[in-house]
């Protein structure tokens, strides 16, 4: 070191303290971040939950209605409009 | 022992991370040492618990035959955490600056001199990282950069000349490199110490510019300081880093988190050129300074061949080229030198000092006679290596070739 610099077993002695005071900053700080971490953690699941039952309910809507389409398609009442659509669309030309 | 720096002299100081690097670390503490000698600069190796026992005995004592303060943390901490030890220790002893720096180069001695300079011109500059043959985006390469540029000698020619050149100039940079960064320590104070959230290492240095850029700072980079620079040894030799990596790509994940736009900031740095600028300007004074050292010959090629073949430099004119531009070569180092209408020789005297040694032709378009014709009459010697001489002339096929 030069002459204004510590000496080594100064320097180590320094550095041990201030590796320690920051080892224990670090702690804080990485504690505050899990415990933060694990809210946001808890809060997403919750979110994903909930749209995972909104997911469930729209599949099952959407089910609902495909059958009830396939119903209506499949009536003669429906067969019958389309035919007479056809038939006019026909005779237009 | 004193725990504060003086006034007026000690008052930066230089953490070197050290973990590992038999092959290199050497040369690195020996350059380190020099600047210690300067009377500007405390020294102190941070070793973040090198796995080898027997190699962190063998750095402590080489800092302790060189003059360099060692410490050997008790267990690994990682980059960021083990570099917050320097940060730590700049404020804690009362220095003013505090540069961090990579163990795979080999400082310049005038570093801390360019450095703190640049530091000093703006009180709103957060970081001033060195330039190197290896930062980032930023560099300035060099061909062969451990051949031509990894010793003492070498790389404190090369810091010399840019400075003599730059002074303290800087530019603007997005970020800072971390592999050799100064900081004020007031700066420090300010915006804090990196963060340990980017473990091993990589990045920190990116967040920590942001934050200050965020409070209003700017972060530069300094062209009168330049450093050899290995880089990523130490994160591929252990793992830090996979071979085909230049970061951690978990980490520029975070990175991209917490700053969405930061890819955009640097694409806008780039299309600024003002890197590009700079290098080119840099090129060219390290090539003059080389040609007026060393000399230098005139080579007409339609090869622009990279690697030297003599000590001196060498300035090629292309006759395919659209523009009349010489491209110069020497020492790992490329320049463009845009030439006029006048003779060439006579232009690259007035820019050097001092003429071609002689002037090479390897081709044979209309542009060779010319220049030829040029240096007889500036009496430089004229090598023209497509010309076989009278007695080796190759007979083919029983008719003889005669040299046109």
């Amino acid at each position: 070191m030069t002459s204004n610099a510590p000496a080594p077993s100064g320097l180590a002695r320094d550095v041990d303290r201030l590796s320690l005071e920051q080892a224990l900053r670090d702690f804080e700080i990485a504690n505050a971040r899990a415990i933060d971490l694990t809210q946001r953690l808890v809060d997403l699941s919750k979110e994903v939950t909930r749209l995972r039952e909104q997911v469930i309910d729209a599949q099952m809507q959407a089910a609902g209605a495909r059958a009830e389409n396939d119903a209506l398609r499949a009536s003669t009442t429906f067969r019958l409009v389309e035919l007479s659509s056809k038939i006019r669309r026909k005779l237009a030309r | 022992m004193s725990d504060t720096p003086s006034v007026g002299e000690g008052r930066t100081l230089v953490g070197v991370l050290v973990y590992g690097g038999e092959e290199f670390v050497p040369a690195c503490l020996e350059s380190a040492a020099r600047l210690t000698a300067a009377g500007d600069a405390d020294v102190v190796v941070f070793d973040d618990h090198t796995p080898d026992e027997a190699w962190s005995a063998s750095i402590a004592a080489q800092c302790e035959s060189l003059g360099l303060g060692y410490y050997r943390s008790p267990r690994n901490l990682g980059i960021p955490r083990n570099m917050n030890l320097t940060l730590l220790r700049a404020l804690d002893a009362g220095y003013d600056h505090v540069i961090i720096a990579n163990s795979d180069v080999v400082f310049p001695e005038n570093l801390v001199a360019a450095l703190v300079a640049v530091a000093k011109e703006d009180p709103t500059i957060a970081s001033v990282t060195a330039w190197s043959n290896h930062v980032s985006a930023f560099s300035l390469e060099n061909l062969n950069a451990p051949e031509n540029i990894g010793t003492q000698d070498a790389i404190d020619r090369i810091s010399n000349l840019l400075a003599a050149h730059f002074g303290t100039r800087s530019i603007p940079v997005p970020v800072g490199v971390g592999f050799c960064m100064l900081m004020s320590t007031a700066m420090v104070r300010e915006v804090g110490l990196f963060d340990p959230i980017f473990g091993r290492g990589y990045c920190e240095e990116v967040d920590w510019c942001l934050r200050a850029r965020a409070l209003g700072y700017r972060n530069v980079l300094a062209p009168a300081a330049y450093v050899f620079h290995i880089g990523n040894a130490t994160s591929k030799a252990y793992g830090v880093l996979e071979h085909w990596e230049s970061s951690d790509p978990a980490n520029e994940a975070i990175i991209d988190l917490r700053y969405p736009d930061y890819r955009q900031v640097l694409e806008a740095h780039d299309r600024t050129r003002v890197v590009h600028e700079l290098r080119a300007e840099a090129e060219r004074v390290l090539l003059l300074a080389a040609a007026a050292e060393l000399g230098y010959v005139l080579e007409v090629s339609g090869l622009g061949r990279e690697f030297d073949y003599g000590p001196e430099a060498r300035f090629v004119l292309d006759p395919s080229g659209t523009r009349r531009t010489l491209r110069a070569f020497h020492g790992g180092y490329e320049a463009e030198i845009p030439v006029d209408a006048t003779p060439v020789p006579e232009q690259l005297t007035a820019l050097v000092g001092r003429p071609p040694r002689a002037l090479v032709v390897r081709e044979r378009s209309a542009v060779a006679p010319r220049l030829v014709a040029e240096c007889e009459a500036a009496g430089i010697p004229v090598s023209d290596e497509y010309r076989y001489p009278q007695a080796v002339v190759p007979v083919m096929d029983g008719v003889g070739v005669t040299d046109a």
